[in-house]
């Protein structure tokens, strides 16, 4: 045994919600039209329910719990920034969804790539941006199986280690087994179930906290008198800092594959800004429980540090949890809510990484393959990579916290944005500044990320995140060169 | 006005709401246990989120 608090109708109500999950899964291949890559990835046309869940339950991940409850106990309320990040977001989609929408609906585009290789035509740019994405995603997809291993640490006391193994091992099992059966139909129709989960777990998080350990007016008291800190509003420093993360993550989040693919598989137009709504709405709530769970963990709670902070929800549901029966029958609907939005936001990110390897490396490889057998290599190319990542995360279960490795993610992801925000609006722009500006961003992103140099603290550069640096010198060179080249073009053709 | 202005006010105004700069350092007291800064700053963003929704609805090309 592992050591789980649970009882027997506990643990049944979680192993009802995970077979769920595979009757999803089975019913999406039931449902698929036909053994092709398109209908695989992108579903059917996604309508005003399915679509605004399936961009929450993946846009709220791991991360946006046990990461936002950590940050809050170790930066008190100036984590409120997560709301604001969250909207940055939404308003970085409207730099380029709703073009880029219309255009994926007469070229049908399956991955982003194949915008990138319709818009620029040109190979090496799309291997590029297939490779920058998948790197990216592959860091995040390793965080949500950590994320899902310290999701069943924090409530194990007698074999955290154990709950660790067994959590990211099960449920790594369980992910794979729906998303290789219904594709993203399966994912997207998993994802209403997550997503109202996910939505019922916030709600009851904090009327949960609020029922077992007292007012919140006497916690935020006692937070204050423990931690004084964490009711100051931020320095000078610090507000640098939060404008270049709303930057970081406005740009890097609304550029992430499987919400690319997510736009692509709307019904409509409607249907994609009304879904943009809900994102804009359901930010409060969301995000404002977290804040609040993390000011209980200050009151209630030895402080931790790292990694150790990021474990203080799983540390509060299991006190929760110990109090009474109300109280422990909530905490195994917040656990499922838990578990629903690790695996969403990781099944999400599996299905996009063996699309992209499939769509954008091997039919490229194999033209002579048929669709059904890209297929096959697809499921073959997740079920692998995910052995892979399962592994890395037990190598690496007390190695980082999860705000660095999203961190690095987005330093990846924004080195995008002139391909697809500029790319969709500005025709002038050509692939080999695209290219240019590109290897230009990543090299100094990642320069400044991982080698130690005497200006560079924390990871960042007074207080600006690697990536958003690499980004300004990007956004330069991309567009030196373009007009550079439509100058030279101009010449050219005045001297004919 | 234009959808471009609309788009980059709401982006400043969620930049402010995350950095409260401006809220006076003697007014610190909190409602119910929340410091008047941080109810500042959620109802600075909760404007932000009310541009972005104007924006979204307005379906004119």
């Amino acid at each position: 045994m592992i050591g789980l608090p649970f009882g027997p109708y506990a643990i049944g109500f979680i192993v009802l919600y995970l077979c769920s999950l595979l009757l999803v899964g089975w019913l999406g291949f039931r449902a698929r039209q036909s053994a092709t890559l398109r209908d695989h990835y992108l579903g059917g046309g996604f309508g005003l329910i399915v679509l605004p869940l399936t961009l929450y339950a993946t846009q709220y991940s791991g991360n946006s719990l046990f990461a936002n409850v950590g940050a809050t106990v170790r930066s008190g309320y100036t984590w409120l920034i997560s709301l604001q990040y969250m909207l940055a977001i939404v308003a970085f989609y409207l730099c380029y969804a709703l073009p880029l929408y219309r255009r994926s609906v007469q070229r049908g585009y399956v991955t982003p790539s194949d915008f990138v290789a319709d818009r620029y035509r040109s190979l090496p740019l799309k291997r590029w941006v297939a490779a920058v994405m998948i790197a990216a995603l592959s860091i995040y997809l390793l965080g949500q199986l950590m994320a899902i291993g310290r999701a069943l640490q924090g409530l194990s006391a007698d074999a955290p280690d154990q709950a660790y193994t067994f959590g990211v091992i099960g449920l790594a099992l369980v992910m794979l087994g729906y998303g290789t059966l219904g594709g993203m139909r399966a994912v997207a129709w998993t994802d209403v179930i997550q997503g109202l989960m996910l939505a019922l777990g916030f709600t009851l998080l904090f009327v949960v906290l609020r029922h077992e350990l007292g007012a919140f007016r006497l916690a935020g008291e006692q937070a204050r008198a423990l931690h004084p800190a964490a009711f100051e509003p931020p320095s000078g420093d610090t507000a640098r800092s939060w404008y270049s993360y709303i930057l970081l993550v406005g740009i890097g989040a609304a550029l992430y594959p499987q919400a690319i693919q997510r736009i692509y598989a709307a019904r409509s137009e409607r249907v994609l800004r009304r879904s943009l709504v809900v994102m804009v709405l359901i930010a409060f709530p969301s995000v404002l429980a977290t804040i609040a769970a993390g000011i209980y963990a200050i009151a209630w709670l030895p402080t931790g540090e790292g990694a150790a902070a990021d474990q203080a929800l799983g540390q509060l549901l299991a006190l929760v949890y110990e109090r009474s029966w109300l109280g422990s029958a909530l905490v195994v609907v917040m656990f499922a809510a838990i578990l629903a939005a690790i695996m969403s936001t990781a099944d999400s990110a599996l299905l996009a990484i063996s699309s992209m390897l499939t769509q954008d490396f091997g039919r490229d490889c194999l033209p002579q393959w048929s669709e059904r057998s890209l297929l096959t290599l697809s499921k073959c190319l997740a079920a692998m990579l995910l052995a892979v990542m399962v592994l890395l995360s037990l190598i690496l279960r007390d190695k980082a916290t999860l705000i660095s490795l999203i961190d690095r993610k987005f330093d990846l992801l924004v080195q995008l944005a002139p391909t697809f925000m500029l790319g969709v609006h500005w025709r002038k722009l050509n692939a080999s500044a695209v290219v240019a500006g590109l290897i230009t961003g990543l090299v100094i992103a990642l320069i400044l990320a991982f080698v130690p140099l005497p200006f560079v603290e924390n990871r960042r550069v007074a207080g600006i995140h690697p990536g958003l640096i690499g980004l300004a010198a990007n956004i330069a060179v991309v567009i030196l060169m373009s007009f550079g080249k439509s100058a030279g073009r101009q010449a050219a053709l005045s001297a004919k | 006005m234009s959808k471009t202005v609309l788009r980059v006010t709401a982006l400043i105004i969620v930049g402010t709401a995350a950095t409260p700069w401006y809220w006076p350092s003697h007014l610190n007291g909190s409602w119910n246990g929340v410091p008047y800064w941080a109810l500042a700053a959620v109802g600075v963003t909760a404007l932000a989120a009310a541009l972005l929704i104007k924006i979204l609805l307005d379906e004119r090309p």
